[in-house]
């Protein structure tokens, strides 16, 4: 929690905040902004940094109340406190060598133009400042820049203070005046900031401007705030927020900005209407920390309601043994063909519940299933599996009943089995080599571990031991399953350890990305709660990179080692014209504000989705299946799966493909999306796509898919989802001195030690691989875990803490 | 951007399955176990636990010119025919259900050269002269008590088991005595699938003891 130390207002609608906040305050500059969340179901929103005091731990926000979000801000007292204060993100301003500059602001940005100001006038610039607003009543800080300016113009739109009219009249008075200007720095409404360097463009005086379009996470993950700059894509949040002004794209960043209008409306015409009846019951506080409390209060318990977490079921007692069981022969042409039918909620009922799809076997099915495994002396199964699972000794532990044993099989190569069992391709991995698929459907060991795992998670068979502490220190960065199985890993030998997650969960893609239906979030915050009650310290909200880097924590802050866990989450588009379009989204960014954010729950909590009812997902991978059917399950009327190969080729699990299909999703195969049509308005209308063919296989036998002449197509769309994968997110990288990368921005490590290019720093999963799987993920971060013991000189011959009782 | 296809597992600049539906061909660099399947495994060799290694596989004007090859056929043809003569013996049901799976693992088996090496064998090689079938089903019995169910199909299991045994054997012997060089390779090759055929066997006939 951060607390509003103070609270000063502005005129009606503006007000400044200044937040204790001293690790952001300590590494904020001009230029920086935050994320800022103020309960739990709460907007993540985008605020640029307008002051900051390292020594009292302090940063301050300028903040205008214009929707719900901003009116609750500006509703909390001085004392209140606020839940995430993310940041500082972004790249910091280039505040250079001195020359004459002129810093612009207009309203509200005036704040975040301020510490430039401050910047360059320490830096030993002559500075000329110009603000404005509508009029005096709204003026703030006029002090303020009086003391860092050299010459300061103060406008108004109505005359009622300074000169009259708008900050580009008085920008060309000055530039008309100043010859030598280098270099101008406006930031405000879109608007004026695009009339600032209509001015200054004639004259080629280099012009900043600083873009706070419309985010979520604010670290590059989601693409929601991609603005055209010279044409070419940009992430605000990443590569901004300051822009050159000559090149930004404003008609499309203003039409983009208007993409929640009327979800904004609603949410502050309700606010507006609830806060009005509150204040009107005889019991309502006139002390507003009281009724912003109770308010609170509410919303949280409704909240906690909508999300009850599934009670773990009662423990059964097992079944004694079967007596003895007759001589037949058994192998392969005398078990059961086909692998045991996995139990799952009705396709119709379920494309539009959350609730987990699978329902998982009952003991009779495990049993059953357990039959099938041929026990191989030496099983092709196992080099199937990424992390090598004993899968014939678990699964005969399954088949004499003893799960426990067989539980304490798969925690000692994998360290959740509970998420592996569910999301695991197995088909292309423990399964594809299995011997009986060879000649049978093959046996279902995702299944089977699934079922173990979930019978232990209900039983307490995890064994929390106390491993001797060896006093050396290990962050982690990313709580994906890389970062924790390392975590488990690495607490088990007595290390102690950190985890700094950038959003405001733990758990990755397994909680933003991989949809409740598919993996509930409570067999992941189980994971979590036993690393916890391990002694495994969790950090969120905690973007390193940004709040600190690699070099302060192996430095200042103390650590013997580092393992960088950070996925690959920044998302990749088409490329094709029209992706600027309302209703274009990533995956990331859809899934995220679903999965994460909660959007579907509106108007309990606040984030809008923004999805239309006509949806086509690009892509064929498990993303595309999640995006699918995560808008089929938010109230889309068709869904279309858009892939420019065929079936094969796709590489999302089968089980997705055929319950996406059974669901409803339409599938266009052999598809290629060429150009995103648009309104008017700036939102999606239609999509054009192409038929293709397979052409001729190359020498290694690929078929590569070519366009198709004339089978041109338009699709009746209102929404276009990219899910065409991920990049690496460059935070790391570019703090990073000396972290070698390779051509695509991914982390080189070593395969056995997961070490890079500096001492004691290790990495491992999506951002070595690039998009891969959680149990590759997972083994990475146990051979890293196993690269960083052996690192810190720690004996891992002694039997580690145990993952199970036995 | 590039990403592993979760098939062949190489790394490739788009998100798909590079190869869809190619089937991989794959050895271990210790046993030189061959293999091939539509997914490469992630760990190493089933069999010895050696790093593996994708090939493209071998090509041969003529494989049944190659002496390992031949011969390698030429034993799996004669257990084969041992196994169909032998059912047409055996009456008890048990010991037909084992000769049944026996008859049919050397199905697969001379499948799998045909896989490897591309020997197509047509049906003339496969039909044998009943006389010198009647020899050869005769002599699989030798030794083992057929009036017990359950002892007549330990016994013939134990026999295939030795006989699988002694072809390994055979190439294992054959390999070291020639030069370096391919046909030394596919007796390695051969060496180290008669291993696995050993391993399959034995692990049916514990399955069937515990029974
Ligand atoms: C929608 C979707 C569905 C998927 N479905 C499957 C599936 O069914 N089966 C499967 O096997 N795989 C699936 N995958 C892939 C799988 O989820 C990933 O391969 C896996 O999660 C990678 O794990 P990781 O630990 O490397 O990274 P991630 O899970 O991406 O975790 C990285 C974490 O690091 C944090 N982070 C990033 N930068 C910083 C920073 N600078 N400071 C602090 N924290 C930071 C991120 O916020 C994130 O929480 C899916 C992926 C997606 C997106
Ligand atoms: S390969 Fe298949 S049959 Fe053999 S042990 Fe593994 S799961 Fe069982
Ligand atoms: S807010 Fe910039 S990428 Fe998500
Ligand atoms: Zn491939
Ligand atoms: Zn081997």
């Amino acid at each position: 929690m951060y607390r509003i130390v103070k609270r000063e207002q502005f005129g009606p609608v503006t007000f400044l905040w200044e937040v204790e906040a001293p690790k952001v305050a300590r590494a904020a500059r001009p230029g920086h902004f935050l994320m800022v969340r103020i309960d739990a179901t709460g907007e993540r929103i985008p605020l640029t940094v307008a002051d900051y005091d390292a020594a009292r731990g302090t940063v301050t926000v300028v903040i205008q109340a214009i929707g719900k979000t901003t009116r609750q801000m500006m509703a909390l007292p001085e004392g209140a406190e606020i839940l995430d204060f993310v940041g500082p993100l972004g790249l910091p301003s280039a505040i250079e060598a001195p020359g004459k500059v002129v810093l612009v602001g207009g309203g509200l940005g005036v704040a975040p133009v301020y510490p430039q100001l401050r910047g360059f006038k320490e830096k030993g610039s002559t500075t000329i400042s110009i603000i404005g607003f509508r009029s005096r009543d709204l003026m703030f800080w006029e002090d303020r820049f009086r003391r860092y300016s050299d010459e300061l113009l103060v406008t108004t739109d109505d005359g009622s203070y300074g000169m009259k009219g708008l900050v580009t009249q008085a920008l060309q008075k000055v530039l008309d005046a100043h010859a030598d200007v280098k270099e101008v720095i406006a930031i405000g409404p879109l608007v004026m900031m695009r009339a600032c360097a209509e001015v200054t463009r004639p004259r080629r005086v280099k012009t900043l401007v600083s873009l706070n379009s419309i985010m979520v996470d604010g670290t590059g993950m989601c693409g929601s705030c991609r603005v055209t700059i010279d044409g070419l894509m940009r992430f605000a949040c990443v590569d901004g927020p300051d822009f050159d002004g000559h090149k930004v794209n404003f008609d499309e960043l203003m039409l983009r900005q208007k993409r929640f209008e009327r979800e904004e409306r609603e949410s502050l015409e309700r606010y507006l209407r609830e806060s009005a009846a509150v204040a009107k019951l005889p019991c309502a506080s006139s002390d507003p920390m009281q009724s912003i409390a109770v308010l609170r209060t509410l919303r949280d318990t409704e909240a906690q309601l909508s999300n009850v977490p599934h009670l773990a079921p009662v423990p059964e007692p097992l079944p004694p043994p079967e007596p003895g069981a007759k001589p037949v022969v058994k192998n392969i042409r005398t078990i059961a063909p086909k692998r045991t039918g996995m139990p799952e909620q009705d396709p119709q009922v379920r494309a539009r519940n959350f609730q987990e799809v699978n329902l998982g076997y009952s003991l009779d099915m495990a049993l059953g299933e357990a039959h099938r495994c041929l026990a191989c002396k030496k099983p092709r199964c196992v080099p199937g599996c990424p992390v090598g699972i004993d899968i014939p000794g678990f699964i005969a532990a399954v088949g004499r009943r003893d799960l426990k044993a067989a539980y304490r099989i798969l925690k000692d190569a994998n360290a959740m089995p509970a998420v592996c069992g569910r999301v695991c391709p197995q088909e292309s991995q423990c399964e594809a080599t299995c011997i009986v698929g060879n000649k049978l459907e093959p046996v279902a060991i995702g299944r089977l571990e699934r079922f173990v795992a979930d019978f232990a998670a209900a039983r307490g068979w995890d064994e929390l031991p106390d491993a001797p502490k060896s006093g050396r220190k290990a962050a982690i960065i990313g709580s994906g399953p890389a970062g924790l199985a390392c975590a488990g890993d690495l607490i088990k030998r007595g290390v102690e350890v950190t985890v700094f997650e950038a959003l405001h969960v733990a758990g990755g893609v397994l909680k933003y990305g991989i949809p409740e239906f598919r993996l509930p979030n409570h067999i992941i915050d189980v994971e979590i709660a036993n690393l916890q009650r391990l002694g495994v310290k969790f950090e969120l909200d905690a973007v390193v990179g940004k709040l600190f880097t690699i070099p302060q924590l192996m430095g200042e802050m103390g650590y013997d080692a580092v393992f960088i866990a950070t996925g690959a989450g920044s998302p990749k588009f088409m490329n094709i014209p029209g992706e600027s379009l309302n209703g274009v989204f990533s995956a990331n960014e859809f899934l995220t504000r679903v999965n994460l954010m909660r959007g579907n729950e509106r108007p309990l909590y606040d984030t809008p989705v923004g999805m239309g009812r006509r949806v086509a997902v690009v892509g064929a991978g498990n993303t595309a299946m999640d995006a699918a059917r995560v808008a089929l399950r938010i109230g889309a009327e068709r869904v279309f799966i858009v892939y420019r190969r065929s079936e094969v080729e796709s590489p999302a699990r089968i089980e997705e493909r055929h319950h996406a299909k059974d669901e409803g999703v339409q599938f266009l195969w052999l598809t290629n999306p060429v150009r995103i049509i648009g309104n008017e308005a700036g939102w999606v209308s239609g999509m054009e796509c192409t038929g293709m063919e397979l052409g001729e296989p190359d020498a290694s036998g690929r078929r590569r898919p070519i366009v198709k002449p004339g089978t041109g197509t338009m699709l009746d769309v209102d929404t276009v989802i990219s899910a065409l994968g991920t990049t690496a997110n460059p935070i790391i990288a570019q703090t990073t001195p000396g972290l070698n990368t390779n051509k695509w921005g991914y982390i080189e490590a070593d395969e056995t030690s997961c070490a890079t290019s500096l001492p004691g720093v290790f990495a491992g999963g999506d951002i070595v691989t690039g998009a891969a799987t959680v149990i590759l993920a997972m083994g990475a971060g146990r051979k890293a875990a196993a690269g960083i013991l052996r690192h810190l000189k720690i004996d891992t011959t002694a039997p580690a803490a145990v993952a199970a009782a036995s | 951007m590039p990403s592993t296809c979760p098939k062949c597992r190489r790394v490739v600049a788009e998100d798909v399955i590079c190869c869809a539906e190619l089937r991989t061909t794959w050895r271990c660099r210790s046993c030189r176990k061959l293999s091939s399947g539509f997914v490469m495994p992630y760990g190493k060799c089933f069999m010895c636990g050696g790093e593996l290694e994708t090939i493209e596989g071998h090509e041969f004007d003529d494989p049944m010119k190659v002496r390992p090859i031949r011969e390698a056929v030429q034993f799996e043809l004669n257990t084969y025919h041992f196994y169909r003569l032998a059912l047409a013996k055996v009456t008890d049901p048990t010991q037909r259900a084992v000769l049944e799976q026996l008859y049919q693992n050397e199905v697969d088996h001379l499948h799998h050269l045909q896989d490897v090496y591309h020997t197509h064998l047509n049906d003339e090689v496969l039909d044998l002269r009943p006389d010198v079938g009647a020899l050869l089903a005769d002599r699989l019995f030798e030794g083992i008590d057929l009036a017990d169910p359950r002892a007549g199909a330990v016994g013939l299991y134990d026999k295939a088991i030795a006989m699988e045994r002694r072809t390994r054997d055979h190439f294992k012997a054959l390999g070291g005595e020639l030069p370096p060089g391919p046909e030394r390779d596919i007796c390695l090759e051969l060496a180290a699938e008669e291993e696995e055929h050993v391993a399959l066997l034995e692990a049916e006939r514990e399955q069937f003891l515990v029974r």
